[in-house]
């Protein structure tokens, strides 16, 4: 038990929850306390290892896949040892050790899912309401937990056999479960007939929707770890990590997490400046203050005068590209931003995709998540839906230039990856030279940079610094240095 | 002091505090490891109460520390009494006594006025020591707080360490304004309590408005819920649902409809955007 305790700690670890060694012991010595009832366990452990509330959805997790009795195989192990911990209640008789038995099923009847041969999702769908989309309606609508969950097994099964490339690409396979369910045609039905119902009813739907989400990527998750084993286990965790996660990589339930922590980020960066200049008494010296000041003692100067430090508050404009994959990152960039205002003169904001659109009115004094959507409503960023970085220069150049002048930092963020379009670096040459400074921030990874279409080092030329910006522990960084 | 968890939830229940599994255990592990209970969770959903619950259920004594910006030693640990020192010098000028004897009597446990932190660990018998809202404490308190968490003892360098001669239950509350040190985080129990779910908090209810309405408890409950699913600057919390019901209790109300919510909302939510929002859409956020 002790042992499988310390290697819980250790996968823990893995997915970025700081664990302590005297967080282990206490959890044993709580653990001899309590029991070992599977609830009691379980809270026992939540209340000596998690010491920050947005770990315990990680923990949560891990803990519903290690102490599961059908964790790639040694449920006669578990058994043996710790009876009380294993669920009886598991139906299903799970005998085998590498594989679910819903599985094996599938596939052996020959279900239109075997191996490669998986629908796209292209071609489907033809028919407004089928009857797998009125399915899925009528779970949301008024199902019970477990229909949702059966529902959403019977997606997951219908992947048949899971291969390593599922858990690469594990967005792919959770599109086609969608696929497989109708699950968007579901959500756009239950949007038409939100219309016709309370509000409440409305707000339970949207609960169980995310609900529904949530179960389909731990079901997923689940049958890849009984299919692949522990190192499923351990890839799934390292992405639990949220601090060093891709932005591009994020599913739904943990880009709120994000949005969470960066709100937090932006509380520590307004304070921290405060904090640091109630401090910093000590600085230059006041030459003139301390040669007037030393008239009094005739001419010695016995205590000299500092120059006071006064905070600078640059004007900013962010430029953010809205396109693909950029899209997340610049949100929380937005987020960013506008949280800590008020360390600002101004801050005006501009999305584009191949044309700029001021959106500093959206975004200026409303709540953050209100401001988004009516960008996304109203500003006019895109003609063809490809970036063009070239065009979106002509357009900025000729549209807003005069919103650029010497006291302007201008924030770019994006992935200069232009769809093979001109460049027209001369004018982004030209804004450049107008502003103080010019920070560029590309989430891709840095290797990335300047292959396939990406023409980052050709604009990097023009900015005083270009940053990779991929996951929220460089942003925590960059946003230090640059804020 | 108490010897199991269904122990815990039974006295606090006695108090009047509804807890589920989860806080019992935390609360417990805390009371038999002697180690601190670090509350975390939105305003409102019973944090201090809890503690005071706590209080009442050992039969103990409450010894409450307020945090807020600036808070140092000398509000929270001791203070020298200097008035008092300052009679015994001058009391002293008139006797024969010498510098040297004044000197060694006035830092001595008659001069000193003990603040909270000290009081809770120098109590005869073990005392329940709040520190509230921690959170709001500057970084340098929090790890002056650290010796008396781990070791339970302070050490003041005119008087060397002060040893616990009780060990205080200590209880330390968040609301997660600022994220605490790991040093810290390591020596507690970690407990978040978010809002409750529709059956507790309408036990809740029942229990601390005696004499409501069965039908309206019910409905103010599910109001108060489906407003918590919606997209708010603030959620309503247990304890401003437990103002309304009292409110809607003491005008008359027998059930919920739109004009006694429209003129009553504000008890539930003090944003003028999130009002306004709830107004949009009353019609369809009442229950049937």
């Amino acid at each position: 038990m002790d042992q499988k305790i310390l290697e819980f700690a250790t996968l823990m670890r893995k997915a970025g929850v700081k664990v302590a060694q005297t967080e282990v012991v206490e959890c044993l010595k709580a653990l001899a306390l309590v029991g070992m009832d599977r609830e009691d366990f379980f809270n026992c452990m939540a209340a000596t290892m998690i010491k920050d509330h947005g770990d315990f959805r990680v923990f949560q997790k891990l803990f519903y896949y290690y102490f599961d009795p059908n964790f790639f195989g040694h449920r006669e192990d578990a058994l043996r040892r710790w009876p009380n911990l294993v669920n009886f209640s598991d139906a299903s008789g799970c005998t085998g050790t590498d594989s679910l038995p819903g599985l094996e099923g599938v596939n052996e009847e020959g279900v239109p899912s075997a191996g490669k041969g998986r629908s796209t999702g292209f071609g489907q769908g033809q028919g407004l309401s089928t009857a797998v989309a009125d399915s899925f309606v009528q779970v949301i609508k008024g199902g019970s937990p477990g229909d949702m969950a059966e529902m959403v097994k019977r997606g997951v099964e219908s992947l048949g056999r899971l291969s390593k490339d599922d858990l690469v690409e594990m967005k792919e396979a959770v599109r086609q479960v969608k696929v497989f369910l109708e699950w968007n045609m579901g959500v756009y039905r239950l949007e038409n007939d939100s219309s016709q119902v309370d509000e409440s009813v409305w707000l339970t739907w949207q609960e169980k929707l995310a609900e529904a989400e949530d179960i389909l990527y731990r079901e997923l998750e689940k049958a890849l770890i009984s299919e692949l084993g522990q190192e499923a286990l351990e890839t799934i965790l390292i992405r639990e990590n949220l601090n060093e996660l891709d932005f591009y990589r994020l599913s739904a339930p943990q880009v709120a997490e994000i949005k969470k922590r960066v709100s937090k980020l932006a509380h520590k960066l307004a304070t921290r400046l405060s904090f640091r200049q109630k401090r910093a008494k000590r600085g230059r010296m006041d030459l003139q203050k301390t040669i007037r000041r030393s008239m009094a003692t005739g001419g010695v100067p016995v205590s000299p005068a500092f120059r006071s430090r006064y905070p600078t508050r640059p004007e900013i404009v962010v430029l953010c590209d809205l396109s693909g994959s950029v899209r997340v990152f610049s949100e929380f960039m937005l987020q960013l931003v506008y949280s800590i205002q008020n360390r600002f003169i101004h801050v005006r904001s501009f999305v584009f995709v191949d044309t700029p659109d001021e959106i500093t009115d959206y975004m200026q004094n409303h709540a953050i998540d209100d401001g988004v959507r009516d960008v996304y409503n109203k500003a006019k960023f895109s003609k063809t839906a490809f970036s063009d970085y070239g065009q979106m220069y002509i357009d900025f150049c000729s549209r807003y230039f005069d919103v650029l002048n010497k006291k302007v930092t201008l924030l770019v963020i994006g992935d200069a990856r232009n769809n093979y379009q001109k460049e027209h670096t001369d004018f982004f040459a030209k804004m450049c030279r107008e502003v103080k400074k010019v920070i560029w921030l590309n989430p891709e990874p840095a290797e990335k940079w300047d292959q396939e279409d990406s023409v980052m080092s050709v604009y990097g030329q023009c900015c005083s610094q270009v940053f990779e910006c991929r996951n929220l522990q460089q942003l925590d960084s960059v946003s230090r240095r640059i804020i | 002091m108490v010897g199991s968890v269904g122990e815990v939830k039974e006295k606090l229940t006695e108090q009047n505090y509804l807890i589920n599994d989860r806080v019992a255990t935390a609360v417990f592990l805390a009371l038999n490891l002697h180690k601190p209970l670090l509350i975390e969770g939105p305003a409102g959903v019973g944090k201090t109460e809890l503690a005071k619950a706590l209080t009442k259920a050992l039969d103990t004594e409450l010894i409450r520390l307020q945090c807020y910006e600036g808070l140092d030693e000398s509000k929270a640990l001791f203070e020298w009494n200097y008035q008092k020192q300052l009679l015994r010098i001058q009391a002293n000028h008139l006797t024969e006594k010498t510098w040297e004897q004044t000197k060694a009597n006035i830092f001595s446990e008659e001069f000193y006025l003990a603040r909270p932190v000290l009081k809770a660990i120098k109590a005869k018998k073990p005392v329940v020591l709040l520190v509230d809202e921690l959170d709001k404490s500057d970084e340098e308190f929090e790890s002056f707080l650290l010796e008396v968490l781990s070791d339970y003892q302070v050490s003041i360098p005119e008087l060397g360490t002060v040893k616990a001669t009780s060990i205080p239950v200590v209880v330390l509350t968040s609301n997660n304004y600022r994220d605490f040190s790991d040093a810290l985080k390591r020596r507690c129990i970690h407990l978040y309590i978010d809002y409750p779910s529709f059956e507790r908090e309408l036990a809740i209810v029942r229990l601390k408005v005696p004499g409501i309405n069965e039908l309206l408890a019910e409905k103010l409950v599910t109001f108060v819920q489906s407003l918590r699913k919606m997209v708010l600057k603030k959620f309503p919390s247990i304890s401003e649902t437990l103002d309304w019901a009292r409110t809607l209790m003491m005008l008359g109300a027998e059930s919920l409809d739109k004009d006694i919510v429209l003129n009553t909302v504000n008890i539930l939510l003090k944003y003028q955007q999130d009002i306004k929002k709830v107004e949009e859409r009353i019609g369809g956020l009442l229950p049937e």
